[in-house]
Order: structure tokens, then C-alpha cells, then sequence
């Protein structure tokens, strides 16, 4: 009796549950308008296809341009040879530093942006090799510490703010040119590190790109688009806290007390790159949220924050202007700025803290990306 | 009087009667089937969390990466071990797990279990999670209850055992009641205005689920938020009832199990819906493994005539203690001042889920009392990515923050400095508003279980 019963209330169960879920569908589909929210997918998919990968494109490519004017310095050092390596080298920078924005998958998890394309160089260590005697070969470049090679080692050797450009071409060309052999090997170790991010990102058929184009959709990295938009949206928040605390704070002295400017902790000392470097970073982060590089747009991730949360998307917006506003009213040099106008760029620092103050609470807030259910209730 | 004597008595007497006639129900044998089914999933999934959270990596982020910790008031003591220690004690903690799930050595395996996963999970409130505790209290209840009277290995010795897998009706009852606790209190949580008539957090956390299969589109409308709020606040409200009537019972089950399942698959929190799935089980009749499982497995079905009664009724006045603690444990947010979703005091050990969506960013300042010089503190420098999350929405974590660093800078031969906090926090999609007193030295306050005068009023 009680086994027949049970199946009956099964039967009612199942069938309440099947009208509600029916009634309410239907219900729900006679009040839409026909107008959804942005398809957090598409936005994934087009921050891949739009922004990423031919960010990571165009820093291969000027690496490339890098490589080649090195090669063209060491073969005939002369004044018009090592300003286009310079502007290569600048301009190789100012591509990579927009990747700064999206640090997440390859660049982080090959330890390449920390390890060996991005670490402040140690300019002694870099001089000692420019002068010694041993041979030098790609493999030996690639076995040495990151404080010797990627941006960092390549500036050391290209600029010197203490020696003119003769005096600087003159190194270039003594001891059988061994600083351009130099320059040329690290740019050369410099390029295939960035070729193996881009192709890690892009390379099929199961590249990094995909993966996050596909989250939530079969991508083996990322199980739903939440984890997608998570990862996005906190290398945001780290790109902008890292202007904050190490690209601003530190040279400013900010976290030291007494404040006392540190100049020598500025990005790009000797290239004075330091204020194109913070642009570069601001550039990003816009262009991911925007979904837009150049002339190519995609579906924003923008909309999907607007739509709950118009509030958040027109601060971020102002608050991005406004940061890159105040970063380019830094009269440049950085290194010099922090000792004697500190004012514009303290006022910089500030400017960017309200950048990433909105992406830590509106922006994370409204896409849900923050600490909530998952974290505190499941593991 | 003489007359009001005879109308007084019978209520009386029918309490005590009733009472007497609990007591007998309480006290009747049951088969031990089913506690021995939830004894041996209960130990197979702890060492199922234990592998997964060794091969994901979670020991080594949770206890190798970070410097600093969290530590719970009056726990200040509870560290990690040194090095490696974290796996020794993880790989001890998956071995009594499994002697749990054999049944082996029943209670003093749980005990042990018991004893590292609390300690585990006990170094840092920053990985505080709600079934977490859960399992810490499943674990103690197996290591003092008689869980080992059914499939289990203690049964092959007649000296632990006497031979009949039955165990007195209340042991069954203080497990289910444990675990309906949480569903119930999950619901009451739910009771409030966010939840019911904003439909939040809800409704920001279905935005991001456009990829559930089929019903993906729906969910992102609002519509779909409100009505997963007020059938998630009913779901939880009386699943534990309906679970508990027999008639109700197989249709409640099947509930659990499509509301665990979708949930798994909307929010990716890990082994919470699986675990919850099979301990419900307890809630089926005593003797539903026999069902599945040869008598030689399950040992001897309980005599069906009551047993005398014990000589002493401790264990059940323990247990009736027990439930009483566990019911008012919850409550105590109550009793402090402010909005629990704000301030949090309360918040922890009260079964409250899914009602916070919390995105903070913290700033703090080391001010030299003597010169005035102050310094920004980068919260990285001393936490790892995660911890910083917590800390940024926590206020009894911000505190704790600043007398981190407040402890580090004596240590490096600093005077002890002023600690304030800049911390701004969205709550539920609100803009957002400012969490602590920004003026308030936090590395001098105390820790204080509630009413935290320096926690700014709720946006609410």
C-alpha cells in the first residue's frame, strides 16, 4: 500500500513541478521583449578573437622588428642604426605592456612575463656581460637569470642616460661588437618568448584563445563562462593594482615611511619608457573592457555590465579617462617626476586606485565575479 | 484549591506521559543499516575531498603559498605545519577516512578524521566554508555515536560488537537532525528582503550562466531569478520535513538531488552538492541498504521486540544538548547590533548561504604615531591573491590584517604603528559604500564576537 502511494506521490510531485516549471517558462516568455542580455560567451569569444590574440600578434611581430634592428645595430653600429633598434624597442614595449591587462593563461602559467619578458634588469650583472670575454650563444642566453635579458636586459643594453649616442656607439662597436651580439641574442631569446605566448594563445587546435572562447562550452580550461569572465576581469584588477602599488607606490616612496622617492624603481629607467609603459597598461584594460582594439570590435564586456549596472560602466569609462588624463599629465620623465613634481604624479596614482577601486567592486560586484557562493559555500 | 488540585494533574501527567512515550521511541532500536551506509559515504567522500584537493593543488595554496593566516579567535595557536606537514597530515586524515568509510576502528577513525580536517580548517578563516563545518560536526557526532553496528569491519570482532546492528532510535534522529539543521537555517537565511524581493544575489550570479545547457537564456532573465529565490527559500525551508514524512519522502529526495545537480552545475562549488546528495540519504528507512546489500554485508537485522531500557540516559540527555547547542548556535547573529549581511558578526557557523554577493577593495595605511608619517601596505606583500579577496569584504579580517602588519613592522624594529583601513565594498549590486571608519586605528582594536562599533552602517 505504501509503495503504491509512494509512486502516486511521485507522479504528483513530478507533475507539479513540470506545470510550475512549464507555467512559469510560459510565463516568463510572454513578458520578454525579445531583448536578452549580452551573451557572455560572444563576449569571451571576441575578447579572444578581437583583443587578445592580435594583441599578442602585433607583440610578436614588433618583437620581431625588435630582433631585426638589433641584428642591424651588430652588423653596423651607427647613430640611425641604434635609434631604429631604440624605437623598435619601444615600440616592441609599448605592444607588450598592453598585454599587461589580460595576464592570465599562457604568459602567467609559462612564468614568461615574470621569469624572463618582463623583470627589471640588474644593469650591473647586464654590463659585466656586455664587457666580458666568453663566448656568447643563444643557449647561453637563454641559461641566464631574467634580471639579464627581455625588455629589461635589451634596454641596458640600448640606453644609457648618462653616455651620449656616440659614446654609445662606440661600445657597440668595441671588443668586436660584442654588445650588439649581445643585444642581438637577447632580442632574439626576447622574440621567441613572446612567440611562444602567442602561439600557446593561438596555435590550434586546443590553444588558449579557444579555451576561453569556448568557456562553459566544452573549453577544457575554463567549465563555464563565470570561470571566463573570472579570470578577465580579476587580470584587470591586477593589471591596475600593480600600477597602483609597484609602477606608482614604490618610486613615490608611498610605501615606505617616511615617503622617500625611489626613481631607480621606476619601469624603464633608462629608456624613460616609464609614463609610455602606464599608458600602455591603461590601453588594455579600456581595450578589454571595450572589447575593441583598433578598428575591430567585438561584443563588450562593457554591455554585460551595464546592463546591471549602467552606473559601473559610465564610472569605469570616466574613471579610465580620467587616469590616463592624469598619467599623461606627468611631466616625463617618471624617474625624475617623483623626486621633483611629485604632485601630478601622486595625483596619477590616485587616479588609477578609483580604476581599479571600480573594477574590484562595481565591475566585480555586477558581473559576480567576486568572492561569493562559490567561494565561501563550496570548495 | 482542593478542587484545582484534579484539573491541574492531567496536563501533567499527559506531559510526562508524553515524555515518557518520547523517551521509549527515542530509546527503541532501529536498524543500523542506513547510519552505517552514511558512516561509510560520509568517510568516502572526506577522502574523495582529500584527493581532490591534493590533486587541484588546494594543500599547496591553502598552506605551502601563504605567509600569513587568518587565525580564529582563541585559535591564535592553530598554525600550519611547517614544510611539507600539511601533507603528512592530509595523507593521515584520507587514511582514517577510509578506515571511517571500512568501518574500522569506527569512532577512534573518526575521531582522528575528526581531529585533523577541524584542525586543517582551523588555521585560516579565510578558507572557511559552510559544509566545511558541516563535515567537522558529522565527523565528531561519528566519533561519539555507535556508527559501526552496520558494514562495517568492527563487526567481524565479537568483542566490539554485540552482534546486533541496531542502535537506539535516537542516534538516527541527532544525524538526520544534524543535517536538516542546515537546510533549514539555509532557509531562514533566506528570509529577507535581498533575497525575496530583489532576487540578489541571485540574479547577478544567473547572468553569468548563460552556458547551462538548454535553460541557459532563461536564466539570465530576472523572472527566472525571482523564482529560483522563492523556490530555493521554500526548497530549503521544508526539504528536512518533507525528507523526514514518509510519504513525502522519495519526491523530497528527488528534489535534493535535481536542486544539488543544477546547483553544482550553476555556482562550481566543488564537493557541497555531492556531499549533501548522499548524506540525505540517512533520511530514507533505517533499513533501506539491505535493499542493495547481502545481510551478511549489513549484519543481522535489528530484534524486532524494544530492548530494555538503558541504566543511565545520559547519552540522551548529551544529545538532546547537543541539538539545543546546534539550534541556538545560529540564532546568535540576532543578538548583535547591525545588518549580519554587512558586518558579518554572526555570519560564520550559522548556515547562511548563497545570500552574499561581496566585491571590496581594501586599502590600508601604517602611520607612524610618533612622526605622522604614514605608508600605503600592499596587501600582496603579505597575503596571497585569495586571502586578499576574503580579507577586502571581512571586517573581523581587515582587523586581523592590521595587526599583521602592525606585528610585522615592531618585528622589523618599527614603533608599533596606527593601522586605518579604506575599504569600500559592493553588497548584492548596491554602489559601493564604505565598510569600516577609515579614521579608526584597527590594529588596536580587539577582537569582539559582535557589535563591532568601527564596522560603518549597511547600504541596505
Amino acid at each position: 500500500m505504501s509503495r503504491k502511494i509512494g509512486r502516486r506521490d511521485v507522479l504528483l510531485y513530478a507533475s507539479a513541478l513540470g506545470a510550475l516549471g512549464l507555467g512559469a517558462s510560459a510565463a516568463v516568455a510572454c513578458r520578454r521583449d525579445g531583448v536578452d542580455p549580452p551573451d557572455r560567451g560572444k563576449i569571451l569569444a571576441d575578447l579572444s578573437t578581437v583583443v587578445i590574440v592580435p594583441a599578442y600578434g602585433e607583440a610578436s611581430t614588433d618583437a620581431k622588428a625588435l630582433e631585426a634592428a638589433t641584428v642591424a645595430l651588430r652588423d653596423a653600429p651607427s647613430a640611425e642604426s641604434l635609434g631604429a633598434a631604440r624605437a623598435a624597442w619601444r615600440k616592441a614595449r609599448a605592444s607588450w605592456k598592453v598585454t599587461d591587462a589580460f595576464l592570465f593563461g599562457p604568459a602567467d602559467d609559462l612564468a614568461l612575463t615574470g621569469g624572463v619578458i618582463d623583470t627589471a634588469a640588474d644593469i650591473a650583472k647586464v654590463e659585466v656581460l656586455a664587457g666580458a670575454t666568453t663566448p656568447l650563444d643563444a643557449q647561453q642566453i637563454a641559461r641566464l637569470g631574467a634580471n639579464q635579458r627581455g625588455f629589461g636586459g635589451l634596454e641596458v643594453l640600448l640606453f644609457d642616460p648618462a653616455a651620449d649616442d656616440a659614446q654609445q656607439i662606440v661600445r657597440f662597436q668595441a671588443e668586436g661588437g660584442r654588445r650588439g651580439v649581445l643585444a642581438s641574442l637577447v632580442a632574439e631569446d626576447l622574440r621567441g618568448k613572446v612567440d611562444a605566448v602567442l602561439g600557446a594563445w593561438a596555435s590550434p587546435p586546443s590553444s588558449y584563445g579557444d579555451e576561453l572562447a569556448r568557456a562553459g562550452r566544452g573549453s577544457a580550461l575554463y567549465s563555464s563562462e563565470r570561470q571566463g569572465v573570472d579570470a578577465v576581469v580579476n587580470a584587470l584588477i591586477n593589471a591596475a593594482e600593480v600600477l597602483i602599488a609597484v609602477r606608482l607606490a614604490k618610486p613615490l616612496g608611498l610605501d615606505k615611511s617616511p615617503s622617500v622617492a625611489a626613481p631607480e624603481l621606476v619601469e624603464s629607467p633608462r629608456s624613460d619608457a616609464s609614463v609610455d609603459d602606464l599608458l600602455a597598461v591603461l590601453d588594455g584594460i579600456e581595450m578589454v573592457y571595450l572589447g575593441r582594439r583598433g578598428d575591430a570590435a567585438g561584443l563588450p564586456l562593457a554591455d554585460a555590465v551595464a546592463e546591471r549596472s549602467p552606473r559601473a560602466d559610465t564610472r569605469l569609462r570616466s574613471d579610465l579617462t580620467a587616469a590616463r588624463d592624469a598619467v599623461r599629465a606627468i611631466p616625463a620623465p617618471l624617474r625624475t617626476a617623483v623626486v621633483e613634481s611629485r604632485e601630478p604624479v601622486i595625483q596619477a596614482h590616485a587616479a588609477v586606485r578609483e580604476v581599479k577601486r571600480c573594477l574590484a567592486t562595481e565591475v566585480a560586484g555586477a558581473l559576480g565575479t567576486s568572492v561569493g557562493f562559490n567561494v565561501t559555500d563550496g570548495d | 484549591m482542593a478542587a484545582a488540585a484534579p484539573s491541574s494533574s492531567p496536563p501533567l501527567e499527559g506531559a510526562a506521559a508524553w515524555a515518557t512515550r518520547l523517551e521509549a521511541r527515542a530509546l527503541a532500536p532501529v536498524d543500523a543499516a542506513s547510519l552505517g551506509a552514511f558512516r561509510f559515504l560520509l568517510g568516502a567522500l572526506v577522502v574523495a575531498a582529500v584527493v581532490r584537493h591534493w590533486a587541484k593543488g588546494g594543500i599547496h595554496d591553502a598552506f605551502v603559498v601563504p605567509t600569513h593566516f587568518f587565525a580564529y579567535e582563541g585559535l591564535e595557536l592553530v598554525r600550519p605545519l611547517p614544510g611539507e606537514g600539511m601533507y603528512v597530515v592530509y595523507a593521515a586524515l584520507a587514511l582514517a577516512a577510509a578506515s571511517l568509510a571500512l568501518g574500522f576502528f569506527s569512532r577512534t577513525s573518526a575521531a582522528i578524521a575528526c581531529a585533523l580536517f577541524t584542525y586543517a580548517h582551523a588555521c585560516d578563516k579565510s578558507n572557511y566554508l559552510n559544509h566545511y563545518y558541516l563535515v567537522s560536526l558529522l565527523l565528531g557526532l561519528a566519533a561519539v555515536l555507535p556508527l559501526g553496528r552496520a558494514l562495517a569491519l568492527d563487526r567481524r570482532s565479537a568483542s566490539r560488537t554485540d552482534g546486533e546492528a541496531s542502535v537506539p532510535a535516537w542516534v538516527l534522529w541527532l544525524v538526520r537532525f544534524q543535517i536538516g539543521l542546515v537546510y533549514f537555517y539555509g532557509g531562514v537565511g533566506k528570509l529577507e528582503t535581498d533575497w525575496l524581493l530583489h532576487a540578489m544575489p541571485l540574479r547577478i550570479w544567473l547572468l553569468a550562466n548563460g552556458d547551462f545547457p538548454l535553460l541557459g537564456p532563461v536564466l539570465r532573465w530576472p523572472e527566472a531569478a525571482y523564482a529560483m529565490s522563492w523556490l530555493g527559500a521554500a526548497f530549503d525551508l521544508s526539504v528536512a520535513f518533507l525528507l523526514g514524512a514518509r510519504r513525502t519522502r522519495l519526491a523530497a529526495y528527488a528534489c535534493v538531488v535535481s536542486f544539488h545537480v543544477v546547483t553544482a552545475r550553476l555556482f562550481q562549488i566543488g564537493m557541497f552538492p555531492w556531499v549533501m546528495i548522499a548524506l540525505t540519504l540517512v533520511f530514507f528507512d533505517p533499513s533501506w541498504p539491505r535493499r542493495f546489500l547481502p545481510a551478511r554485508l549489513v549484519g543481522p537485522r535489528v530484534a524486532p521486540a524494544p530492548r530494555a531500557a538503558p541504566s543511565s540516559r545520559w547519552p540522551l540527555a548529551l544529545a538532546l544538548g547537543w541539538a539545543l547547542v546546534h539550534v541556538l548556535v545560529p540564532l546568535r547573529s540576532h543578538l548583535y547590533p547591525g545588518d549580519v549581511l554587512w558586518t558579518e558578526d554572526g555570519y560564520r557557523f550559522s548556515w547562511r548561504v548563497m545570500l552574499i554577493e561581496k566585491a571590496g577593495s581594501a586599502e590600508l595605511t601604517a602611520t607612524d604615531p610618533a612622526t605622522g608619517a604614514s605608508r600605503e601596505v600592499r596587501a600582496r606583500a603579505f597575503l596571497t591573491p585569495f586571502q586578499v579577496k576574503m580579507m577586502s569584504t571581512q571586517p573581523d579580517m581587515i582587523r586581523a590584517f592590521a595587526r599583521m602588519i602592525a606585528d610585522d613592522a615592531v618585528r622589523r624594529g618599527e614603533p608599533r604603528p596606527r593601522v586605518t583601513a579604506d575599504v569600500v565594498v559592493a553588497l548584492n549590486g548596491r554602489s559601493p559604500a564604505r565598510l569600516v571608519d577609515p579614521t579608526v586605528d584597527l590594529a588596536a582594536e580587539p577582537a569582539r564576537f559582535g557589535g563591532t562599533p568601527w564596522v560603518l552602517p549597511s547600504p541596505r
